[in-house]
């Protein structure tokens, strides 16, 4: 038999159904025909023969139902009469259909939600060349963890190393680009030579950087993103060898990198996703600064663990070749997988996310399955009498998960639409300091995984309530027509799922409340300086055209233009600004005590004014003057944490060494603030200190004190700059509020979609416990009607009511509890300040479940209430 | 006379329906009528099983039904043995032949 042929039959059987029919229809007539006749040609009456032929040939709709399974196609035939028959029943149903829909496409929404972005920033692999074999290369030296590598490691690694090649580095920069007479300012990135073949970023245009011929001549050559080239040179391919100026330097166009590149580098190399520039970079040999973010590829064969070991020995090496560089003896030098880098900041709150979004689902289905069971029972006479028809066990189940896998396709459309709207949200969101946010989409791994996901939960909430109702003895319903009570084994398993219901919205919830206590703390921490109303403006400098002795008189310059800015109130410097992303760390001690090893302090440099300006509070001693400057006084002013603990018998007038590599500093200390926080609001340990402009000249960022907005007061600050003459513009004009909101920008974010799945949780459990509450007094109301009857009072109806609400919200709370106690021990390292079993938490949430039980209990106690005794024991 | 156990009625029906065809085109009640003469009553085939084994041998191309004139002048839809349907039958025989053999050689050895 060929097989076109059966697909053409199947084909014909599908789209000619009716003809089919009418065939076997008159083919069946005439069989009953002839059947009759013989009967009448043998003596019998015409209306017997024909009532015994019928009779005979045993039931003519069974007879037809028999041959239609013979039929091709017949499996889709009936396939799609149970989809139009689920339709039908859906329609009839609004409310139910609604609830169903809007549960379930919650629930799907966000694990869709959840999944891609988790897939994106934890599980993609990185779209570089056999990406598990780049890693990150740590460097803990002088006391500093992931202190940064040191450009003559970085070589003796690149020459030594038998187990990793390509070793490289990269470090964000800012760049200035001047082209046809348009400044612009533009992340950029210095990159060692290696760095972009390693992550196989071939150029589209020109050639690779080389920084062998490409520093010497002094015309550095650098390489555009594709973005800039189609933007700025309007994808122009002459733009190979054009000069631009890029940071007040003339520099050439080498190449312009694939479109499709995207840089995903550790956060401690502080470049952006959205690098528009490369600076071809050298490597020196020198070990007397570090700080440099190095990446390497593991070669062909060789696991981390053996590259972790040969680095080990290297290290070794290192601090025995060069003991003055390692006074303390001690370097550690580690690898791991990039993307185990870009991530490991991130994964703790993605896996706390991923877990309520989980409870969000399952209760989903629980209140899905409860819906289906309450829906089932009043369901019951139908299917009896579908049954008593015929129908049998597995053609009714198949009927109710065509129905079901209905309202999951439907509820995983609105889910899709609902995660594709959240993804969107956190796309406008802002800091959320998660790890390769920009290729956060719905793809096709999400889409699969959304579709195995509806066909799950079609199983996970359909199959319980399909079986039960399938399984039922076929006669009972039908046989029930007054007494319709629900039967005590279904009201328990509803029960208990309501139980299950408020238990799993309690884990997420108090996850949230201590969250939310985690950033009010955050936000209300002691930052050691007050941020409000105080804009900042970069002040980019080319510190290496100007001599020590020429800086200040260029900042003065600048800071009295501003001065004279109208709404301007004050104004001073200070680089870098508190949780910029960027730090100066540096090993402090007491300068009459080189043997001991100093501790590590975060340095910042600051003009007079400063401290007063962003609110620093001088404890003892005096501020930096412009004399100090004058003078060139080796000055500094620490904070209370590093003055007691270096100096706990007072610190002020004492001798401090800052070391860095080689060189060791001695300045003496001239004022005592309070504590100043700089790497992270969470970070209380690391102390801290100022230093005057000539003993650190970084370039400086202007802090100004006003009333008026960043926006309003942009274009006359970057005039004044721009009048000074430093021949560069003022950028990143913004409030310094945005700092601090920028840095706890991830524990924004994880309180936000934590509270959002949160309130799901509690929503999704209310309608649960007042929709089973409703359907169980809805089942008793023949019983209400006779306490009623009997002389029972409305108060103590509405009391039994409300009491069953309490209890199934009580009972659900002591386990939820429990799992609540069990989740907030293992967030632990994601809070501030707040215990995992939060009195003021667990009080709130008990609080909130209780007054939410309370109106989900009191419609139907309310019904309840009214139930008149007459009607309620007359109604069917 | 035991009921026959459904298999052995689907499994037996078939070839018979096959080999009264490949006398001649026949109809429904005259297939039925024809089998149980030459089993001598021993297969009495009720509509209830005769008109899905038609549709079923239809569908599977081995016989093509179509209507025509019955000597009673009535509109009738006669099944004919198809060129796939003769080839069938063949293999049909062989089988059973088979399953005969080795059905005595079970049953009958000592």
């Amino acid at each position: 038999m060929r097989l076109a042929a059966q697909i053409k039959r199947l084909f014909r059987n599908l789209l000619r159904r009716d003809q089919l029919e009418s065939v076997l229809d008159e083919e069946l007539n005439g069989y009953i025909d002839e059947m009759a006749a013989r009967k009448v040609r043998a003596g019998m009456a015409p209306a017997e023969a024909r009532r015994q032929a019928r009779s005979e040939a045993g039931g003519l709709e069974q007879v037809k139902e028999e041959v239609r399974e013979a039929w091709l196609g017949n499996a889709i035939e009936t396939a799609i009469r149970d989809v139009r028959y689920a339709c039908r029943t859906l329609r009839r149903a609004p409310g139910f259909t609604a609830v169903v829909l809007f549960t379930l496409a919650l629930g799907i929404g966000g694990t869709v939600t959840m999944f891609s972005v988790m897939n994106a920033a934890l599980w993609r692999p990185l779209p570089y060349p056999s990406p598990g074999r780049i890693v990150f290369v740590q460097v803990d030296a002088h006391g500093v963890a992931d202190a940064g590598a040191a450009p003559g490691e970085v070589l003796d690694l690149q020459g030594r190393s038998a187990l990793l090649e390509h070793v490289s580095i990269v470090g964000g920069a800012d760049a200035n680009l001047e082209y046809n007479g348009e400044a612009e300012h533009l992340a950029a990135a210095s990159v060692s030579d290696d760095l972009l073949p390693l992550l196989g970023a071939g150029t589209a245009l020109g050639r690779p950087l080389n920084s062998r011929t490409d520093i010497p001549n002094m015309v550095r050559n650098i390489l555009i993103s594709d973005a800039l080239w189609r933007r700025r040179f309007a994808a122009d391919r002459g733009v190979l060898g054009r000069e631009v100026r890029v940071n007040n330097l003339p520099m050439q166009i080498a190449g312009v990198l694939r479109p499709d590149f995207r840089p995903y580098l550790p956060a401690s190399s502080d470049a952006t996703e959205h690098v528009d520039i490369w600076f071809p970079s050298g490597i020196e040999n020198t070990r007397q600064y570090r700080g440099f973010c190095a990446i390497a590829r593991l070669k062909l064969g060789a696991t981390v663990a053996q590259a972790n070991a040969e680095l080990a020995s290297l290290a070794a090496d290192f601090v025995r070749e060069h003991p003055d560089t390692y006074r303390d003896g001690k370097l550690r030098i580690t690898a791991r997988s990039l993307q185990g880098e870009l991530t490991r900041q991130a994964r703790p709150a993605l896996f706390l996310l991923a877990g309520a979004v989980g409870f969000v689902l399952l209760i989903a289905c629980v209140n899905v399955a409860n819906l289906m069971l309450a829906r089932g029972a009043a369901r019951q006479r139908e299917l009896a009498i579908r049954r008593a028809m015929g129908a049998g066990t597995v053609r009714l189940v198949r009927q109710m998960l065509t129905e079901n896998l209905l309202l999951a396709l439907g509820a995983g459309g609105i889910g899709l639409l609902l995660a594709s709207l959240s993804l969107a949200a956190i796309g406008e969101f802002g800091s959320t300091h998660l790890p390769m946010q920009s290729r956060i989409a719905i793809d096709g791994p999400v889409e699969l995984f959304a579709v195995a996901l509806t066909v799950g939960v079609t199983l996970l909430f359909g199959l319980l309530p399909a079986f039960r109702l399938a399984s039922g003895r076929a006669s009972d319903p039908l046989r029930a027509g007054r007494s319709e009570t629900a039967a005590p084994s279904a009201r328990l398993l509803q029960r208990g799922l309501v139980v299950a219901e408020v238990a799993l919205s309690i884990v997420p919830l108090v996850c949230c409340g201590l969250m939310l206590r985690t950033f009010v703390n955050l936000v209300e921490a002691p930052l050691g300086f007050n941020p409000a109303g105080v804009l900042t403006a970069k002040l980019p400098l080319n510190l290496a055209r100007y001599t020590d002795d020429q800086r200040w008189p260029v900042y003065r310059d600048v800071l009295e233009r501003l001065r004279t800015v109208p709404g301007v109130d004050a104004v001073s410097a200070a680089s870098p600004l508190p949780f910029a992303s960027w730090q100066v760390m540096r090993r402090v001690g007491r300068a009459e005590q080189p043997e001991i090893p100093g501790i590590v302090a975060t340095q910042q440099t600051a003009l007079q004014g400063y401290l007063p300006l962003v609110g620093t509070q001088l404890r003892q001693g005096r501020d930096f003057t412009t004399e100090d400057i004058a003078a060139k006084r080796p000055v500094v002013i620490v904070d209370d944490r590093l003055a007691r603990r270096l100096w706990p018998e007072g610190a002020l007038g004492k001798r401090l060494a800052i070391e860095s590599g080689k060189t060791r500093q001695e300045l003496e200390i001239v004022g005592i603030t309070a504590p100043v926080r700089v790497t992270s609001v969470r970070d209380e340990a690391v102390p801290h200190y100022f230093v005057p402009l000539h003993v650190y000249a970084i370039e400086m960022t202007a802090v100004i004190k006003t009333r008026e907005s960043a926006a309003s007061l942009a274009p006359a600050i970057r005039q004044a700059v721009n009048a000074a003459n430093t021949g560069r513009a003022a950028f990143d004009i913004r409030p310094m509020d945005a700092y601090v909101a920028d840095s706890i920008g991830d524990t924004r974010f994880l309180l936000v979609v934590l509270a959002a799945f949160a309130a799901s949780c509690v929503l999704l459990a209310s309608v649960g416990l007042y929709g089973t509450l409703a359907y169980l007094i809805s089942r008793r109301t023949r019983e209400f009607g006779i306490r009623l009857a009997l002389g029972s009072g409305i108060p103590a109806i509405v009391a039994m009511v409300v009491g069953e609400g309490a209890l199934l919200t009580a009972s659900g709370a002591a386990i939820g509890l429990a799992g609540a106690m069990a989740a907030a021990r293992a967030i632990r390292q994601l809070l501030y300040n707040v215990a995992p079993f939060d009195g003021l938490t667990l009080a709130a949430v008990a609080a909130l479940l209780a007054l939410v039980s309370l109106a989900a209990a009191a419609v139907p106690a309310w019904r309840a209430a009214r139930i008149d005794p007459n009607t309620s024991l007359r109604c069917d | 006379m035991p009921q026959p156990s459904a298999e052995l009625v689907k499994g037996t029906l078939d070839p018979l329906i096959l080999r009264t065809l490949d006398l001649g085109a026949m109809h429904g009640s005259a297939i039925a009528d024809r089998i149980a003469q030459v089993t001598k009553g021993t297969f009495q085939v009720k509509a209830g099983s005769l008109f899905p084994a038609l549709h079923r041998l239809e569908q599977a191309g081995w016989i093509s039904g179509e209507w025509q004139q019955s000597a009673e002048a009535r509109r009738v839809r006669s099944y004919r043995l198809t060129a796939d349907g003769r080839r069938q039958l063949a293999t049909e025989k062989t089988n059973w032949k088979r399953v005969v053999q080795a059905m005595g050689q079970v049953l009958e050895s000592t």
